[in-house]
């Protein structure tokens, strides 16, 4: 919960639509969450501290899974996030009908785009005001990474 | 500001378009953009969803019926979801097939943008629609939206394949196709 209140994961937690949203609201979210027939949240703990949540949902469709990786300022640049990504395509692909799954982060989020190229995701585009921050409008840049594709990087052992 | 274009007029739903309603959602080969959905809807459904609304004053969504003016015939309908004040909605419309090509699904269209920016004042209009639904791309084409996010083969339909397209219509983009129209809405964050 205090990793979803900080003030830099503003922006970052779905359906925020980059507004503050009250902790009654944050919490409701959390047991929304839980309760999620179709998808799965998971906390990402390192040295028994929450670092981060990883999230994946199939609501609309199994063939279209979608993910979300968030992990708390204090703990980028640590590898968590590649590991927590990692772990769950594999999962989405190994264990699901998933035929591509679905990423997307705010275009101002220049470290979440370089991850999710890093990753292996390719752009689908980019969805224009989705937001306003800043004083700006901002987009929501879409991703997707193709069954097809993991297997071959995961074939050449990436 | 009515509702009301040259051929066509969209108005609330009544108890009486539930029967064409069902018929709409039932048809597998135009029912949505995406995941086909089980033919079997009843008319006990839909009168769930749209005969128990209550009043509210804020609304995130609406639906209207699609009716022709000359001979009072309704043929489909229209809505827009997920609307965020000020900002954005999303826009949908069914049409039975019979009445394609005539303009119908064109004008109506174009009543509804009007309402959404010009009433509503929305920065932005969103549709998601697919590949193999080439008619839809071309007419949301025509009324300006261009693809802002191509999905390849996120949508299996028909036994195959297609991509799924989200498109979308800027406020000034719209105003430019209407220059008979004035936009007085202050624009702080372009």
């Amino acid at each position: 919960m205090a990793q979803l209140r900080h003030p830099e994961m503003r922006g970052l937690i779905e359906g925020d639509r980059g507004r503050v949203m009250p902790s009654t609201r944050l919490a409701e979210l959390l047991e929304e969450w839980q309760k999620d027939p179709h998808g799965s949240t998971s906390v990402i703990e390192t040295d028994g501290q929450v670092a981060g949540h990883v999230r994946m949902g199939w609501w609309w469709d199994a063939l279209t899974p979608w993910l979300d990786v968030v992990i708390t300022p204090e703990r980028r640049r640590g590898g968590l996030a590649t590991e927590a990504a990692r772990r769950s395509l594999a999962h989405l692909f190994e264990s699901t009908p998933a035929h591509v799954v679905h990423a997307s982060t705010p275009g101002w989020n220049a470290g979440g785009l370089a991850f999710a190229d890093r990753i292996g995701f390719e752009r689908a585009g980019v969805m224009r005001r989705t937001g306003i921050r800043d004083g700006r409008y901002t987009d929501t840049v879409h991703f997707e990474l193709m069954r097809s594709r993991w297997e071959q990087a995961h074939a050449a052992g990436r | 500001m009515p509702l009301v274009g040259e051929r066509v007029r969209l108005r609330e739903v009544r108890p009486e378009d539930f029967p064409l309603l069902v018929s709409i959602r039932n048809d597998v080969d135009t029912q949505g953009w995406s995941r086909t959905l089980p033919p079997d809807y009843t008319l006990e459904m839909i009168e769930k969803r749209y005969g128990g609304r209550d009043f509210e004053y804020r609304r995130d969504s609406a639906m209207f019926m699609i009716e022709t003016i000359d001979d009072d015939l309704t043929i489909g309908s229209i809505s827009y979801t997920e609307l965020v004040d000020r900002m954005e909605a999303t826009i949908g419309i069914a049409v039975l097939s019979e009445h394609w090509g005539l303009g119908a699904s064109g004008e109506a269209c174009q009543l509804l943008l009007r309402f959404l920016f010009v009433e509503l004042g929305l920065r932005v209009v969103r549709l998601w629609t697919q590949s193999g639904n080439v008619r839809a791309v071309r007419s949301a084409e025509k009324l300006g939206f261009t693809v802002a996010v191509r999905h390849r083969e996120a949508i299996f339909k028909g036994g195959g394949y297609f991509d799924n397209l989200v498109m979308d219509l800027l406020r000034e983009e719209w105003y430019a196709l209407h220059p008979d129209l004035e936009d007085h809405l202050v624009d702080h964050f372009r």
